[in-house]
């Protein structure tokens, strides 16, 4: 009972919501079925799909929704097989399955942890700064291959196969994995060690 | 005959060098980059040469195009990749429907077509600005649990969908405008 009277506001916020929406559907001249066949994909994708995202205030809540929503009946009036696909990927878009690294063309595949997809990110936003570029020129220094190889993995983006084709040093994929990993390493424990000399 | 080089020259190798590039830049795409035409050469001539006109084979290239990517380009091809194969269709659509607003004045349509031809392409001009602006966007999307981002990730996204939603109208608009016409 507690609960129920804890969660009451929000549920008369959503049925609200609910019935503002059917409003403006049925202002721009759609019929309730139609309405329904449009909100019941949105609506049930956000619920079963991984965390919707949310607003915290209610206000900004609403008025995005309802500007979504208005478009996603605007976009719907194309026909109804693009409503409901348009509905669908709008909800998508708004779980946290719509995350980059977390949409996968079969279905559900997760989200991307691997250490090179970390590696990836933090060498796109910290491009030019000088942390990486000192790493960058030690790893050139101290091994120039496992440079070679650091640099067609992240800044050519070229696959496992092209990189062994490329170096001459290395023939067999496999130990291009093995050479990104030691590259992996060093590159955390360097990150590590700039964090104890700053704190230092 | 000489329709069928108009259409090719003028028409079909534009329109897929256009999209071609548009994606490269943007993306940043090094590898691929012929496979990557190939297949836009067929899915292009298949949804739009073959079924002219009719929005649904439109819509389904938007899906087609980022199915390509998708295979080619594997982990690299996130989901905001929609929004950006919308824009160049946006922009090939509204070239197409002014074509037609113009070509009711004028008698030369090979002059007129070049014209629009060149215009495909001015937005090159700025080419260096695409993967910038692609990378600042990607960068925007996820949650930023630091807050540093200047706009919240539900916002970015709900002004994407509503652009995109609103594409999608338009695009069927002026596709039936020019139909009509």
């Amino acid at each position: 009972m507690k609960k129920f009277l804890y969660l009451l506001p929000s549920y008369i916020f959503n049925i609200l919501e609910i019935l503002i929406v059917v409003k403006i559907g049925m202002m721009i001249d759609l019929s309730l079925t139609y309405i329904l066949i449009i909100l019941i994909p949105f609506a049930t994708i956000r619920l079963t799909a991984k965390k919707a995202c949310h607003y915290k205030d209610w206000r900004k809540c609403l008025v995005w929704t309802i500007l979504v929503i208005f478009t996603i009946f605007v976009a719907s009036k194309v026909g109804i097989v693009v409503g409901v696909l348009v509905s669908m990927f709008n909800a998508l878009v708004l779980t946290e399955r719509g995350d980059i690294r977390d949409f996968g063309l079969l279905g559900w595949k997760g989200k991307d942890n691997s250490k090179y997809a970390v590696m990836d990110e933090y060498i796109e936003r910290n491009k030019g700064k000088d942390t990486l570029i000192e790493f960058e020129e030690t790893l050139k220094r101290i091994d120039p291959v496992k440079y070679k190889i650091y640099i067609k993995k992240f800044y050519e983006k070229k696959s496992f196969e092209k990189i062994s084709d490329e170096i001459e040093e290395i023939k067999d994929q496999r130990r291009i994995t093995e050479n990104l990993d030691i590259i992996y390493f060093s590159f955390t424990m360097f990150l590590e060690m700039k964090k104890e000399l700053a704190i230092n | 005959m000489s329709d069928i080089l108009i259409s090719l020259f003028l028409g079909f190798i534009p329109e897929i060098s256009y999209f071609t590039l548009f994606l490269i830049f943007t993306k940043g795409i090094k590898e691929k980059r012929i496979k990557l035409a190939i297949c836009i050469a067929v899915t292009y001539f298949l949804c739009i040469n073959v079924r002219q006109y009719e929005y649904l084979y439109y819509f389904a290239f938007i899906g087609l195009m980022f199915g390509i990517l998708k295979l080619l380009y594997k982990k690299e091809t996130q989901i905001i990749d929609v929004f950006i194969i919308s824009i160049p269709i946006f922009y090939i659509t509204l070239l197409s429907f002014l074509n037609l607003l113009i070509k009711e004045d004028y008698s030369n349509y090979p002059i007129i077509l070049c014209m629009n031809r060149i215009l495909l392409f001015v937005p090159f001009i700025f080419r260096k600005m695409f993967n910038k602006f692609y990378i600042t966007y990607k960068r925007w999307w996820n949650r930023d649990r630091e807050g540093k981002n200047p706009i919240k990730s539900i916002t970015l996204r709900n002004i994407s969908l509503i652009f995109f939603n609103i594409l999608i109208f338009i695009i069927n608009f002026l596709c039936l405008y020019m139909i009509e016409k």
